[in-house]
């Protein structure tokens, strides 16, 4: 890795993490862009990296929550529970399926992601 | 004791948000915050900070499926994962400060354009 992709690494790695901050969206659709075009990883290891990179963020922000006493902990533990078996069908997609197709689908679903953003600005 | 209905939905925004994560590699926070205000009547704020003691539960089960198949660069993950940590608090507390209605929707611009770059790629 060159000193260049280390520093644009670190400078959109904190921009992932401040517009999670800002905007409550998950850092990942900003850590999957960053590391398959900047660092250069492959699609599919660019996702895996993205989850294992947000785990320190998650981590804080929900002992953040916890401490402002706005997590319902049933409710988060039941969703996270079933979580579990969608990665579980999630992953064996994500590795079964072709690279190039794998991307486009990341495409679609930032496009969803942005029509998301707008949709929550209606009205203000 | 909540009821049946809650339940199942609970469990049914949980299968869709991890699919999704372990899919695309995000939390899966898009899917599961208006969910919990839509389906189940949370006010915004508990359904964020609900979301994320959920996704925390998601990521640690995606990165150990990945892990399996040999997929997570960990090197990377803490060069982006780190910073990201400090962004996040600063982030949080420019929230406070600025309008969001703009940034939002620069940030879906940005976004759009990012998806852009990925079909060309």
């Amino acid at each position: 890795m060159s000193t260049t992709t280390i520093a644009l690494a670190l400078v959109l790695g904190f921009s992932a993490g401040a517009l999670s901050g800002l905007f409550g969206v998950g850092g990942g659709i900003l850590f999957v862009p960053t590391l398959a075009l900047v660092v250069g990883l492959s699609q599919l290891d660019a996702q895996a990296t993205s989850l294992a990179a947000m785990i320190p963020v998650v981590a804080f922000g929900a002992w953040q929550q916890q401490r402002a006493g706005n997590v319902r902990w049933k409710a988060g533990l039941a969703v996270g529970a079933a979580s579990i078996l969608g990665v579980v069908g999630g992953a064996a997609l994500a590795t079964s399926l072709d690279e190039d197709l794998l991307r486009n689908l990341f495409a679609v679903f930032l496009l969803f992601v942005a029509a998301q953003l707008l949709w929550s600005t209606r009205g203000r | 004791m909540p009821s049946t209905r809650t339940l199942l939905l609970l469990a049914g925004i949980g299968v869709a948000s991890g699919f999704l994560s372990a899919l695309f590699g995000v939390g899966g926070g898009i899917i599961v915050v208006p969910a919990l205000v839509l389906l189940l009547r949370f006010d915004s704020k508990s359904a964020t900070a609900t979301s994320l003691a959920a996704i925390g539960i998601t990521a640690l089960a995606g990165t150990f499926s990945f892990t399996l198949f040999d997929h997570v660069h960990w090197d990377s993950a803490a060069l982006v994962g780190l910073p990201a940590l400090a962004g996040s608090i600063a982030g949080v507390r420019l929230q406070k400060l600025v309008s969001s209605t703009a940034l939002t929707r620069l940030f879906a611009l940005f976004v759009v354009i990012v998806a852009v770059v990925f079909f060309l790629e």
